[in-house]
């Protein structure tokens, strides 16, 4: 077995995290609860009624949600995916490792951010926030479909940057287009991760005790 | 490179080696650990050959093998021991270097 075989191994393992389409529709769902949450705190008009308690709040809502993303993912799988495949915890990387790569994600998050800002603002264009947040959110599918050779990711990707594109032209105003786009990503992200789950059970069925 | 070079290089741990086997190894090493269902369905060996390849690693102490129960049901629980990940990450180094020293051979 060649190098570039062992590393096809561990690129099939890693993929059957994403097998059931579950961890799609958690994050999907979660994005879809913080887009509704901002779509509220504009209709009721929250950051001036809460004032400082606004920040404080914004930040027990992402904590809760994705929370009971990370408490919900495996139940899930536990209840769908380990009776018919099998149960694997897959190894985190070194906590020195994770740090690095969180820093050098959110250095070119950042930077890509900056740049189309920068780029909006010379073109003195009315609101490309939600373009610029599309975009970044297509780069991280784009990089998981590359990364996992999962197809369904890359499609998430150009659906999201097409949204992107239209909110850009609708001329909404920044907090309610962005609140669209999050409530368009989740529900994307969860519709391709339930197609994912759909296929997943057709294909597969849970095991007895008496077929191992 | 000299004989003896050459040697080293080509001295691979046989055991890891075997195909089926390092498709086994391969698969627990990006794992905390998996049950034995995890491993049947990555590998598509058949049930007796990956318990017969199971014990082989087990008896060379480069796998933990754990019986539990989830839920009510029995579980075998697999998991390479710090001694198998090694073992596994010198044979991809050896199998590097075996790549780059027949592409020196033909370079020159």
């Amino acid at each position: 077995m060649s190098e570039q075989q062992i590393q096809s191994v561990i690129r099939n393992t890693q993929r059957r995290w994403f097998d059931d389409g579950l961890w799609e529709i958690a994050f999907g769902t979660a994005n879809l609860f913080l887009g509704l949450y901002f779509l509220l705190v504009t209709w009721l008009n929250l950051d001036e009624n809460l004032g400082a308690w606004m920040a404080a709040l914004q930040i027990v809502v992402v904590l809760v949600v994705f929370g009971g993303m990370r408490y919900g993912v495996p139940k899930l799988k536990e209840r769908f995916t380990y009776p018919r495949t099998g149960y694997a915890s897959f190894r985190r990387p070194e906590r020195s490792e994770r740090r690095r790569k969180a820093f050098w994600r959110g250095m070119l998050s950042g930077g890509v951010a900056a740049a189309v800002a920068t780029v909006v603002g010379l073109a003195n264009a009315v609101n490309l926030a939600p373009g610029v947040t599309a975009l970044i959110f297509a780069g991280m599918c784009f990089y998981l479909s590359f990364r996992m050779g999962i197809q369904r990711f890359a499609v998430l990707g150009l659906l999201t940057l097409t949204t992107g594109f239209i909110l850009t032209q609708l001329r909404l105003d920044v907090d309610s287009s962005m609140a669209v786009l999050f409530i368009a990503f989740g529900t994307l992200c969860a519709l391709l991760g339930v197609i994912a789950l759909i296929t997943f059970l057709r294909r597969t069925r849970p095991i007895t005790e008496e077929e191992l | 490179m000299s004989d003896s070079d050459l040697r080293r290089l080509t001295e691979v741990d046989r055991l890891i080696h075997e195909p089926a086997r390092l498709l086994i190894v391969t698969t627990l090493y990006m794992v905390e650990q998996a049950d034995f269902l995890f491993v049947l369905t990555n590998t598509g060996l058949t049930k007796g050959n990956l318990s017969a390849h199971l014990s082989k690693l087990e008896g060379a102490g480069y796998l933990d093998i754990h019986k539990t129960y989830r839920g009510k049901v029995p579980q075998t629980l697999l998991a390479l021991t710090p001694a198998g990940r090694t073992a596994f990450e010198a044979y991809r180094k050896q199998l590097k270097n075996l790549y780059l020293f027949s592409e020196g051979e033909e370079g020159s």
